[in-house]
């Protein structure tokens, strides 16, 4: 798209949408408490899943101060919506065995690596596009060491492989956007 | 100017015709104001100065700049543009306007398959992924919920369920991007659409899972999800799509709201017509296979009309936020890796 500039006001409805969701989510276990008792949240859960909703939403606000390029905030979106997802899974039911088996390990140490990268980048869309570049293609590894013994773990690497390279195309968009902008 | 008809984004304005339609639907434009489009359509990318609208739109009869303003003031109301976010009209401050969407020709040869695949697929490989992701939630929500448990010394059980959560998404949100983005544009006929990509989805992993079960295990559940209940889900996500294409002005709040309401009404019809789908198949498995490790006391008391109802409002609002993003992100008519 030639144009791709989100207005000050769609970014405050979609401030509005997201914290509003944030705070649905977190309702939810709470609505369903009152219905059954097989759903036992104790304080901690509301608290740990709190913060998750508060860093996520924290660092969504940081790549919306950044640019207003959508490309720019779509490929922030899907990066930690998918670090999200891993850290929730591995500690919700642990992706391979349960959740303390030392080979889920692997799946924080990307979460780690691509908070590195961008820590590096600064926020430049150029870096963020690589680091994703490089999940992308190392998250392929992942799951091809997976195969066999883990086999059930490959459809969730080559999904998140997926997630990484989108997020990277997206990246690589808002390059050219800020490339436009400076001639 | 020529007289052939221009395509762009979901418009169509036909010269001959003197007429503007949105996916169909007709967009009341006054004669002028048809002018000026047809104008600044014919130039696309080029910029139209302020002279060559009084000159040709005007036809020199004097007029002041207000009223070329008030104008494109209104063509951007009818394709429901932004000033200071142009999708179509982008102001060149001081000199003119220039429309920026990309625009093509009915009589263009190219306008045939091999351009349209490429949307085609990005649309079906984006609704993959929300599908995918729907599945994911949705089945990390189960677990952590304490909704579907493992039985003791079952440690890869949960893994593969949320696995198989992921694959269901992933297949089930391909099948019905595809359906809905050969369906076209309209509630309705993307709902046909999506309708049919889920029936054969369905019935495909009808024909698979259920021969698998009984080339393994002599015996199948008796009802996994059918196609009838894929196509319904289907039909909601796809109405839901077009509906949400409509909806360009409300809050992204609103929207959702709109699509999880329609995917909601439509897994509870599901589930009150006999219908089953994730919930509803793990139930039917686990009663037909009573040594299964998986564990679904808790879903049995949130009862299967409320958990079909969230399954359906789940996956129709990933696959809609999935196909509506890559199209607002990547155009309509551009391909997922082209530019």
């Amino acid at each position: 798209m030639l144009n791709t500039d989100m207005s000050d006001t769609a970014t405050r409805h979609f401030r509005i949408a997201g914290w509003s969701l944030a705070a649905g989510l977190l309702a939810l276990p709470l609505v369903a408490m009152q219905f059954t008792s097989e759903v036992n949240w104790t304080a901690s859960d509301f608290l740990f899943a709190g913060i998750g909703f508060a860093i996520v939403g924290g660092l969504f606000e940081l790549a919306a101060r950044a640019r207003r390029n959508i490309a720019y905030r779509a490929g922030t979106v899907l990066a930690v919506s998918g670090c999200f997802l891993i850290v929730w899974i591995s500690m919700a039911v642990g992706i391979i065995g349960e959740s303390d088996d030392p080979r889920n390990i692997i799946y924080f140490a990307i979460v780690a690596m691509i908070a590195t990268g961008a820590y590096v980048a600064r926020g430049s869309a150029e870096g963020l596009k690589r680091t994703m570049r490089w999940m992308a293609g190392f998250m392929l590894l992942v799951a091809l060491m997976h195969v066999g013994p883990a086999r059930m773990a490959v459809p969730i690497d080559l999904f998140l492989s997926a997630l990484w390279a989108i997020a990277s195309l997206l990246f690589g968009k808002a390059e050219q956007r800020d490339r436009m902008q400076v001639q | 100017m020529g007289k052939q008809r221009y395509h762009f984004a979901t418009f169509e304005l036909d010269p001959r015709q003197r007429r503007l339609t949105d996916g169909g639907a007709a967009v009341e434009l006054s004669g002028r104001y048809f002018d000026a489009l047809h104008l600044l359509v014919a130039e696309a990318g080029s910029l139209v100065t302020k002279e060559r609208f009084h000159a040709e739109v005007w036809k020199g009869i004097p007029v002041t700049d207000e009223a070329l303003t008030q104008c494109i003031r209104s063509l951007r109301r009818a394709l429901d543009d932004e000033a200071a976010m142009p999708r179509f009209i982008e102001t060149v401050p001081k000199y003119g306007y220039r429309f920026v969407a990309p625009v093509r020709t009915a009589g263009m040869p190219a306008a045939g398959v091999a351009r349209k695949a490429g949307p085609i697929l990005a649309d079906a490989l984006a609704a993959a992924m929300g599908g995918g992701a729907a599945g994911l939630v949705g089945g990390a929500l189960y677990a952590s919920m304490g909704l579907v448990a493992a039985g003791l010394g079952a440690a890869s059980t949960m893994l593969a369920f949320m696995s198989l959560c992921l694959v269901l998404g992933l297949l089930g949100g391909g099948a019905v991007g595809l359906g809905i983005a050969l369906g076209g544009p309209t509630p309705l006929r993307s709902a046909l659409g999506g309708a049919a990509g889920g029936l054969l989805i369905g019935a495909l992993a009808g024909i698979v899972g259920n021969d698998l079960f009984v080339l393994l295990f002599g015996r199948a559940p008796q009802a996994f999800t059918g196609a009838l209940d894929s196509a319904a889900v289907g039909l909601a996500t796809g109405f839901a799509v077009g509906i949400a294409g409509r909806l360009r002005r409300a809050t992204p709040l609103a929207r959702l709201a709109a699509i999880v309401g329609i995917g909601a009404a439509a897994g509870a019809g599901i589930a009150l017509a006999g219908g089953r789908l994730l919930a509803g198949s793990l139930a039917q498995l686990t009663a037909a296979f009573p040594e299964s490790p998986l564990r679904l006391d808790g879903l049995r008391a949130v009862g299967l009309t409320v958990a079909t109802a969230f399954e359906v409002a789940l996956f129709a609002s990933f696959v809609t936020t999935a196909l509506l993003a890559r199209r607002r992100l990547f155009g309509p008519e551009t391909s997922l890796l082209s530019d």
